[in-house]
């Protein structure tokens, strides 16, 4: 859990970004990639793919900056982005088919392609897959408590509930996934 | 077989592997800080990030939480009075009835308010004795950042701890003591059916309905380094008019009229081919009106002019091609069944510093597009900015799409079509459906890209339109503008530029505030040099 020296630092780094600080942006990045980078990669469990993501997540960062209303930390606005960023990866609607079946066979597949990214992250480890499927509220709850390393109190002001509240929402997760995992292994 | 309950599924969702980012993550994303950041209000340090440090508790959860301390308060001295005053009038009754007071009730217990909530949502962490025995055997850190690091990993424990489910990650199962460990608890009945289907709820956001089984239609030509139509289609093979006009099979049925004449509109033109922002070299118009002077309307090519501009398409995170699609009302129709739609398909930006030399980076060959109607939406359409193309290309019988062109790396493909939608269409109804097709550069197999638009996807007003297609729309009108199309002066200059003002003073905090103010500039020009002609 971030100490408050650790937050003291974002903001100060964020006041001066604020100024036009290109440095200050630098070494925010060189804060927050790491943790970026760890949510998608837990989230999509591609390396490759979860790079990607958090190239595309800083990009729109930078664009929405001046929508930040700052009542989280940047850090806290950034794994909300990276876990937005990853759900419209699975909703690209687009479908890639193969159209010559003779070429399927003999030629090696180009970069894995959303649907079977898509297909990673459905055959992918039982419980990530659990995650995925809890109902939104639930699945933001426990992808940014666990794997975005978030505080509740983050968590709570992100999403505009109390703490009680978060910890209510993951107490229900929990239970949804045990009920998933135990039907999985029926 | 494992016991999955809470504790245990917060221990794994805890655990940590460690992978390090990729090699070069860190200054690819460095390198993307854009050279002027948005301008933001003034921050001061003290305040620059809520929730931490000098944080100011949001209004209404102060007046919360005072409201319900004054609850408990209140609460607790009414309970311990009606308590007292129960005991007083039964002692009484007892009194005056001649019983032993000893039948009474157990004396008054002063009331005690009731339990924090946090006590009841918190049970105790399980395990704390055994966390502590680990907590004295954990071994120094051997530096500073490791310190730091193990600190702030201690912290997030102690956080996630504190939830009540996560005794201590360190802890293997075989770790833990038999006795420790609760027995699994019941299973929730209605998580349980939820949770059981759910993955397949969740894929169906994936999900894409079936393309519509509309007729073969229009053709995205190709150019240097765009996507290419093939096979070559001569102008004297169109059908007359009136049969053009009830076909939308034959895309040249359309794609040959003039301006205005099967839309009952202006010509708004478009482009379907070449690369777009930071690659491409200006237009030769917008060179031309910077110079102060008009271009020679037989020079201008719309598609071209279109294309210069960037319209904010996003390229690919991780397939060959992002295919971005809308469309709406446009804002020159007469005709209120009339859209404007855009397709555009961007290629796969290539991860180097040197951007001569990702363009040059072929990404996929043997590509072609192609874009079907709806026959049961669309009554008529037309690719526009076309018109005058000399090499068109179509597909071939059996809509195989003929000879290719190649994509580079981070290259852009826009195309603008007008439409006209039938009285009546629902918003699930599929207007048209984008088929793009390619050949990875390296061999890989061929793929096909398909992306519908349906008319629930359409922005109900031109103001209300993406910033993109708006743009594209302004720029293709003003291409007809400084082109002499009869049906472009009938919209009037002046209205061209009041929409280019107001998109470009709506813009002005987005990416493409440069490209807009960019426009207002042209159409100024051009309006001062068509008047002073």
């Amino acid at each position: 859990m971030r100490d408050r020296e650790d937050a003291g630092e974002e903001g100060r780094l964020f006041a001066a970004l604020a100024r036009g600080d290109r440095e200050a942006a630098e070494r925010l990045v060189e804060r927050t990639y790491r943790t970026v980078y760890g949510l998608l990669r837990r989230l999509c469990g591609d390396v490759d793919v979860a790079a990607d993501l958090t190239q595309e997540t800083y990009r729109k960062a930078w664009d929405a900056l001046s929508g930040f209303d700052r009542r989280a930390q940047f850090s806290t606005w950034l794994c909300r982005i990276a876990y937005n960023t990853f759900l419209n990866h699975l909703r690209r609607p687009r479908r890639l088919v193969p159209l010559e079946e003779k070429h399927t066979a003999t030629v090696a597949d180009p970069a894995p392609a959303v649907d079977e990214t898509v297909g990673l992250v459905v055959a992918g480890d039982r419980l990530r897959r659990a995650v995925l499927a809890l109902p939104e509220d639930l699945r933001f709850t426990v992808t940014a408590l666990f794997w975005g390393d978030l505080p509740v109190r983050e968590v709570a002001l992100q999403e505009g509930v109390t703490t009680v509240a978060i910890r209510k929402r993951l107490k229900r997760a929990l239970a949804a996934l045990a009920a998933a995992l135990e039907e999985d292994l029926r | 077989m494992t016991p999955w309950n809470s504790r245990e599924i917060a221990r794994r969702l805890a655990e940590r592997d460690d992978v390090e980012p990729p090699e070069g993550l860190l200054e690819t994303i460095k390198s993307e800080i854009p050279a002027t950041l948005p301008a933001l209000h003034a921050v001061r340090e003290s305040d620059g990030m809520a929730g931490h440090g000098g944080q100011r508790m949001p209004r209404r959860r102060i007046w919360l939480m005072a409201a319900s301390l004054a609850a408990v308060v209140v609460g607790g001295l009414l309970g311990l009075r009606m308590m007292q005053r129960a005991t007083i009038t039964t002692a009484r009754q007892q009194e005056s009835a001649g019983e032993a007071p000893a039948r009474a009730p157990q004396p008054a217990v002063p009331a005690v308010p009731p339990p924090p909530v946090a006590a009841k949502t918190a049970p105790a962490p399980e395990g704390a004795g055994v966390s502590a025995d680990l907590d004295a055997a954990r071994p120094e850190p051997e530096t500073a950042q490791q310190a730091a690091k193990e600190k702030k990993a201690e912290t997030r424990r102690s956080d996630l701890k504190s939830l009540g489910y996560l005794a201590d990650r360190r802890l293997q199962p075989s770790q833990v003591p038999r006795a420790a460990s609760p027995p699994p608890p019941p299973r929730p009945p209605v998580p349980a059916a939820k949770a059981a289907a759910a993955p397949e709820e969740q894929i169906t956001i994936m999900a894409e309905s079936v393309p519509a089984s509309g007729v073969k239609g229009g053709v995205a030509g190709g150019a240097p380094g765009g996507v290419a139509g093939g096979g070559g289609l001569r102008k004297d093979a169109a059908p007359p008019l009136d049969e053009r006009r009830r076909d939308t099979r034959d895309p040249w049925g359309v794609l040959q009229t003039t301006p205005g004449v099967a839309t009952d509109r202006i010509n708004v033109g478009g482009n379907e081919s070449g690369q777009q922002s930071e690659y491409a070299s200006p237009a030769p118009e917008r060179r031309s009106l910077a110079a102060g002077r008009l271009p020679p309307p037989g020079a201008v090519r719309v598609e071209d002019f279109v294309s210069s501009f960037s319209y904010g398409d996003e390229p690919p995170v991780r397939d060959d091609f992002a295919v971005h699609a809308e469309g709406a009302p446009t804002a020159f129709a007469t005709d209120a069944g009339t859209r404007l739609l855009r397709f555009n398909i961007r290629g796969r930006e290539a991860r180097t510093e040197n951007k001569a030399a990702e363009t040059r980076q072929t990404i996929a060959r043997n590509a072609g597009a192609r874009v079907e109607f709806n026959p049961e939406v669309v009554s008529r359409w037309r690719l526009v900015g076309s018109e005058d193309r000399a090499a068109l290309t179509r597909e071939k019988p059996g809509g195989d799409i003929g000879p290719a062109g190649q994509v580079g790396a981070g290259q852009s493909v826009t195309a603008l079509y007008e439409v006209h939608l039938k009285p009546g269409v629902s918003g699930s109804q599929t207007i048209a459906t984008l088929h793009l097709r390619f050949r990875a550069a390296d061999g890989g197999r061929a793929l096909e890209i398909t992306r519908d638009l349906r008319v629930a996807d359409l922005a109900p007003s031109w103001e209300k339109a993406p910033p993109g297609l708006r743009l594209a729309s302004l720029a293709a009108e003003l291409a007809e503008v400084l082109k002499d199309s009869t049906g472009a002066k009938s919209a009037g200059l002046d209205d061209l530029l009041r929409r280019a003002r107001q998109l470009s003073a709506e813009l002005a905090k987005s990416p493409q505030a440069a490209e807009a103010a960019d426009l207002v500039r042209m159409v100024e020009e051009t309006v001062r040099l068509k008047r002073q002609k």
